[in-house]
């Protein structure tokens, strides 16, 4: 089936799921509370906290070629090499020649939605390596043979009992509901992992230029495992990600942390500059970075467009759309969800099979206002759709003349009387047709024009 | 053309001239609420945000006092214990080793992870202790390498009271100042933690179950 009507069907059905609409909506409550409470308490202004991140995010876009040169350059000195991948197959190759020349046969991983981005896991559990996800909330969607809900938090969509369920016929874990226990399970069962993986990869919040070094934030720990154990390392990493210095951490963390969990900062912040140095007593051997573009450089060369890359992966757009909460991150089907996926997504993967995305929105702004970074989401969703119109991608057949129609009927008081009627009669009929009518109120027309009752009106004040 | 040369080209051909303003220079300060500065209260400020977060923070006159703390935090959990090889850790903890007796872990017999798995105490020194957020950020020639830090579900970190500062702005420019001869530092807030199920908190999800910071006094 073709994705954009496979994409309805799915938010149909999740739409109508009030099971999964509660579990969502409690997360995201608790989530929202105490992220509005964190920015308040944290930042004098928010907002001018925010203004500041967009600019310094800007200014580094403006210099992307020189920054990630001294990037480079200076991370390189250290022994760490860099690969610069131009496609999702170019970065996955790069990785699959590496497992192949370490003869590694278990993966370590910690989250990263650009490897999700790239469809590592398929790839590398195609070549036979055994892949194990650390981060728990990644851990719980693979073991459940599913794909991340959120770019944040992967098992949103999961409560105790769920998780309880799959880790007892998964993993054979005892049958508990206890969430401390859930969680030292995963623990007990991922410490063999992160000491007989030959590999360790992860993502990665920042670059700094200036340090050559690239920054990971997580809270659990499991991510300073997979850079402490294994004796590879390997980062996946969108090229845009860089920051000038070590300096802007001291906005950026903050930043990130009160819009993605609403902490004053994440528990661990790892900065990483090569691997490990003489004096070191441990540390990988070999450490990779791979530097991806995969459409961004596209993202970058449209004015229009480019803002999108100044995107920290907060996932606080995601929390505060109200279509996201309602059909579910699994219907997206992207790496991405909620409007920064549907943002880039047509971008990144083509418009002709995912031009629907920007559909999936209110257009309300809920987006533009959380961002962190002060990206005009909703606005670039709007020219996502008028990408979509000018490619002649839409949903209906006929839409556009239908556009068309409306358009010069619109344009003359005259032609508006004129059509009336059939609108009238038109709406009627054809509204309730439409899919999904049985379950909305149809708007009907109003018997008489504004016009008509004006002139009434007037006429009958003549009479008194 | 390889595809770092294309990548570049790419990027060269996107480029258009930033905005001739220079970047306003704004200092933490600017940006986050007030936060006091004096010595006492930075203290305060550090043990407070610390265990808001289930840390915990202990402040001991002089060396064998933290001697002593150490030990005490040590016995709590039983177990073995491993502590930083050198300095700063034989000045900052005088006589700790012959109080451990056997419990203590040779560093140098450690070497592959798996051998880590007996040890349930890692005691390392730190950089810098970060009074507004109750931060401690740690360098892997500063603490004993990557893993002391991480694996075991215990950590207690020593530091001297002057290594406090206020901010992480200050952490930061601190850390620059440094030798810079390491590949891996790590800003540590509170034991690990996730709340992916339910958002629920839950503590030690793989990193250490239990962080306690011993500061100590004298210069
Ligand atoms: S677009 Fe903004 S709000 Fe959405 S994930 Fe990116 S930084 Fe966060």
């Amino acid at each position: 089936m073709q994705e954009p009507r496979a994409f309805l069907q799915r938010a149909a059905a999740k739409t109508r799921d009030e099971e999964h609409r509660l579990k969502i909506l409690k997360a995201i409550d608790t989530y929202t509370r105490v992220v509005e409470q964190r920015k308040h308490t944290q930042f004098r202004d928010w907002r001018q906290a925010r203004q500041l991140a967009a600019r310094i995010k800007d200014d580094v876009l403006a210099r992307l070629p020189e920054l990630l040169q001294q990037f480079e350059e200076r991370i390189t000195a250290r022994g760490a090499r860099v690969f610069w991948a131009e496609t999702a197959a170019e970065a996955r190759q790069y990785i699959l020649d590496l497992v192949a020349r370490r003869q590694a046969r278990v993966v370590v991983k910690s989250k990263s939605m650009t490897t999700e981005e790239i469809g590592l896991n398929e790839a590398l559990q195609h070549a036979g390596v055994d892949v194990w996800e650390s981060d728990l909330g990644e851990l719980i969607v693979q073991v459940a043979g599913e794909k991340p809900y959120h770019i944040v938090t992967p098992a949103m969509h999961k409560n105790r009992e769920d998780v309880a369920r799959l880790f007892h016929e998964k993993l054979g874990a005892p049958l508990t509901q206890d969430v401390e226990q859930l969680t030292m399970i995963a623990r007990e069962h991922l410490r063999h992992a992160y000491v007989s993986a030959e590999i360790g990869i992860t993502g990665a919040n920042f670059i700094l230029a200036e340090e050559g070094a690239i920054v990971m934030t997580e809270n659990e720990g499991n991510g300073r495992l997979t850079m402490a154990c294994p004796p590879v390392h390997v980062v996946l990493v969108g090229l845009e990600k860089v920051l000038p210095s070590m300096r802007e951490l001291a906005l950026f963390l903050p930043l990130l942390a009160t819009s993605g969990t609403g902490q004053q900062i994440t528990c661990y912040n790892s900065i990483v500059r090569g691997p490990r140095q003489p004096g070191e007593p441990d540390g990988p051997e070999e450490m990779h970075i791979i530097l991806l573009d995969n459409g961004r450089t596209e993202l970058l060369a449209q004015p229009e467009f480019q803002h999108v890359l100044r995107c920290i992966r907060c996932g606080a757009c995601l929390n505060a759309c109200p279509v996201y909460r309602t059909i579910g991150g699994h219907t997206y089907n992207t790496p991405y969800q909620g409007p920064i996926g549907s943002v880039i997504t047509p971008h990144l993967r083509g418009f002709r099979q995912w031009y629907h995305l920007p559909f999936a929105s209110s257009l309300c702004g809920a987006c533009s206002d959380v961002c962190p970074v002060n990206i005009d989401l909703h606005h670039l969703l709007l020219w996502n759709r008028h990408r979509a119109v000018e490619r002649e991608h839409t949903a209906a057949p006929g839409w556009r003349l239908a556009m068309k129609l409306w358009a010069w009927g619109m344009r003359r008081r005259k032609r508006i009387a004129l059509l009336r009627p059939w609108l009238r009669l038109g709406t009627k009929l054809l509204l309730p047709l439409l899919p999904g009518a049985q379950r909305r109120r149809v708007p009907s027309m109003a018997e008489h024009s504004f016009a008509r009752l004006w002139r009434d009106h007037e006429r009958q004040k003549s009479h008194f | 053309m390889s595809a770092r040369n294309r990548i570049f080209e790419k990027l060269r051909q996107a480029m258009r001239p930033a905005s001739a303003e220079a970047l306003p220079d704004v200092r933490d300060a600017d940006v986050y609420r007030d936060y006091p500065s004096d010595p006492a209260s930075l203290f305060e400020l550090f043990k407070t945000r610390l265990e808001e977060l289930r840390g915990e923070v202990y402040r001991v006159g002089d060396e064998v006092a933290a001697s002593d703390k150490v030990v005490e935090l040590a016995d709590s959990v039983g177990g073995s214990v491993m502590v930083q090889p050198g300095e700063p850790m034989a000045s900052l903890l005088p006589g700790l080793a012959e109080r451990l007796c056997d419990r203590l872990v040779d560093a140098a017999a450690v070497a592959d992870s798996a051998d880590f798995a007996r040890v349930e105490v890692g005691v390392t020194a730190a950089d810098f202790l970060i009074a507004r957020t109750g931060s401690v950020l740690l360098r892997t020639i500063s603490s004993g390498g990557r893993r002391l830090s991480v694996l075991p579900p215990f950590h207690i970190v020593v530091a001297r009271a002057s290594q406090m500062v206020p901010s992480l702005e200050e952490a930061l420019n601190g850390l620059k100042g440094l030798s810079p001869d390491w590949s891996y530092a790590a800003l540590i807030t509170g034991p690990s933690r996730t709340a992916d199920i339910e958002k629920i908190l839950v503590l030690g999800a793989h990193g250490p179950k239990r962080l306690a910071v011993v500061v100590v006094d004298a210069a």
